[in-house]
């Protein structure tokens, strides 16, 4: 990718958390960039770091932060350095939206949905009211809702309506990059389904770049581009969409794909025995290896390098090691 | 019809036309009548695993709750092991309590954390009066040797913050075994477990129930695991029951359009979904108050027959062996 087309560059990003047992690294040495109008799926399971991940690039890290560095870029700035008063003016919420997990259920039930939606407009002192409910709106319709929605509270919308309005919050300010965290998780698969099929057009049609946070290789899938599968606070494995659901290389990614239980095929899914590492201790060497069927000397004693096996194709483990 | 389900004798669980409605007591559709399910009839056997798939809303907590005499149904009948359960008083249904038990959807809240697993596991025990204290913790290391929690003297004294989700919810199945039930409900039990670990806590239930004959009610939206862990599998829409057959046929033969656009709707790790899109049914299911006497699924249905199916209510039929539909397009 040249430089020119990328939107947002993550360059060796740490992050830890402090507890009472010790620090927790959520995040070590993670890299990634983001192109123009095009969605990566950032794939993990519970504590893997995605969502840690989500939160640093919006700057909405908790306030137990025990060490953090790296460098976020938008556009070639680097947004670490912004204070919180130039992030929120300049950058949150304007060119980067976010989409929480749950957020559906976290809207505000006392404010009609359309002022909720209209809020970020309003404090851009550019917009009268007028306009602001105009460009609210007009996201409305864009995200399949009637205009007469703009005066409902969110008690009296189902919850795919209020994924959609959701949806529409985080796109009013015509963001560049939006970061999705689960964002169908509490939905059914078939208001799901409706809701997948609306990213996709919205992304067409807005030229959006998005992040898709997600536990379920499937279901990003079906939005990304490039898949990046996270593991203890580290990515393992990175590529398209196909090379990492069709040929994928890390042994986490290989049973991660196995161990869902699928409607075709056999009916014999595996598991992945033990349970994540401690991310306060976490095992030395490679993170996974103490869960690695292929377990050899070198993976309990080294961690393992970036390595790309194929171009734009990259895994974090020693059994691609000799074509290093 | 209920007979040609299965053995009446060897039925665990049976429910005749069970009704539950709801008086709404408050907001918009205050003083109306809410019906979460709606004359279901259905029966489990011994040893079997019956899945109960549907979305939310559709009455599948509901009905698991009437199985269990959790709620009093307002219409029908709940047969247990032969006896009429049905309105019987709480006092009375002590031997009912042992026999049927629970696991739920959330490990993380299912468990007191003010317990130790051995207090968790004991509290049964007292309850029902069995309390042998030499057989009593024999009981409880085989009720953790079984749910795969080795060494047991290891787990006994951890309160359950100190364990993993999976590990809570091996703790709640062993409870849910200590007093040999013949029956469980189990409401979601792998939703909020990482996916790498599902297959390995479906895989318990399914060896306890070799080991103890027990039956399971399976309740889940999931229809891939439905698929994976169970005998028999039930799609609910709106309070009714509106396809039953053996798992594999049902996956493969679905023959009700809801169930057809259910199973449509899953998606499958497959690179070609970024360029298609995925089938889905349009709008949500209404919510289930005073509705009309006709097909559920009318409004939503891609083979709505008009003057058919916004005119009756169609009934469950077998339409191939075992395979139950309750759809015009068959009858």
């Amino acid at each position: 990718m040249s430089m020119a087309s990328r939107l947002l560059e993550v360059t060796d990003l740490n992050v830890e958390y402090s507890s009472r047992a010790g620090p927790v690294k959520a995040l070590e040495s993670v890299s990634l960039a983001v192109g123009r109008a095009e969605t990566i799926g950032i794939v993990g399971e519970s504590g893997s770091g995605k969502s840690s991940l989500g939160l640093s690039i919006m700057k909405l890290l908790p306030p137990n932060i025990h060490a953090f560095s790296g460098v976020v870029r938008l556009e070639g700035s680097d947004l670490t350095r912004l204070s919180e008063n130039e992030f929120r003016r300049t950058v949150r919420w304007k060119k980067i939206s976010m989409v929480f997990q749950g957020a559906m259920n976290s809207m505000n039930p006392v404010i009609r949905v359309g002022t909720q939606i209209a809020e970020p407009l309003f404090f851009d002192s550019s917009l009268s009211r007028h306009d602001a409910e105009r460009v609210a709106k007009r996201n409305l319709r864009a995200v399949g809702l009637s205009d007469e929605v703009f005066r409902r509270y969110p008690h009296e919308l189902s919850g795919g309506m209020k994924q959609r309005a959701v949806i529409a919050m985080a796109l009013v300010t015509n963001p560049k990059l939006v970061l999705l965290d689960e964002p169908t998780s509490a939905l059914d698969v078939s208001v799901q389904a409706q809701i997948m099929n609306l990213l996709k057009k919205l992304r067409t049609e807005m030229g959006l770049s998005i992040l898709f946070i997600s536990h379920d290789l499937a279901l990003a899938s079906e939005l990304s581009e490039k898949i990046a599968v996270m593991y203890a606070g580290q990515i393992v494995e990175f590529g398209t969409n196909s090379d990492v659901l069709t040929h994928p290389l890390h042994p986490y990614t290989q049973l991660l794909l196995a161990s869902a239980p699928r409607l075709t095929g056999g009916l014999s899914p595996g598991f992945i025995p033990g349970i994540p590492p401690d991310l306060v201790k976490p095992p030395a060497g490679c993170r996974f290896h103490p869960r690695c069927p292929y377990v050899f000397e070198r993976c309990k004693n080294e961690d393992p390098l970036e390595l790309v096996p194929d171009p734009g194709h990259s895994v974090r483990c020693w059994l691609h090691g000799e074509k290093e | 019809m209920l007979a040609s389900w299965g053995e009446r004798m060897t039925d665990v669980l049976e429910l005749l036309d069970a009704k539950m409605s709801f008086r709404v007591g408050r907001g918009f559709f205050h003083g109306t009548t809410l019906t979460a399910v709606d004359e279901v009839s259905m029966s489990l056997k011994r040893g079997e695993t019956l899945a109960l798939i549907g979305e939310s809303g559709s009455g599948k907590t509901t009905l698991g709750r009437l199985t269990l005499r959790l709620l009093e149904p307002t219409g029908g009948k709940i047969i247990f092991d032969g006896k009429d359960i049905t309105h019987v008083s709480e006092g009375k249904l002590s031997w009912f309590r042992k026999a049927a038990q629970t696991i739920f959807q959330d490990p993380y809240s299912s468990l007191n954390p003010a317990m130790s697993v051995q207090n968790i596991l004991e509290e049964p025990l007292e309850i029902h009066h069995l309390n042998e204290r030499k057989v009593n913790e024999e009981t409880i290391f085989n009720a953790l040797k079984n749910c795969g929690l080795t060494p047991q003297e290891n787990f006994l004294p951890k309160h359950p913050h100190l364990l993993s989700g999976g590990q809570r919810q091996r703790v709640a199945i062993a409870r849910a075994i200590i007093l040999r039930p013949k029956y469980i409900v189990a409401d979601e039990p792998v939703s909020m477990i990482d996916a790498s670990g599902r297959v390995e806590i479906l895989d318990l239930l399914r060896s306890l129930q070799v080991s103890y004959g027990i039956s399971f009610l399976y309740i889940t939206h999931d229809i891939a695991t439905a698929r994976y862990s169970s005998d028999r599998i039930a799609v609910m829409y709106l309070g009714r029951i509106v396809e039953v057959a053996p798992a594999e046929e049902l996956i493969r033969n679905p023959l009700h359009p809801y169930t057809v656009a259910l199973i449509g709707a899953v998606p499958e790790p497959d690179p070609s979904n970024l360029q298609r899109e995925r089938p889905s049914i349009p709008g949500e299911a209404p919510i289930p108050i005073e509705l009309p006497p006709v097909c559920r699924f009318n409004l939503r249905c891609p083979k709505f027959m008009k003057g058919t199916c916004d005119k009756e209510d169609p009934a469950l039929e077998e339409i191939a062996p075992n395979h139950f539909v309750a759809c015009h397009l068959y009858s």
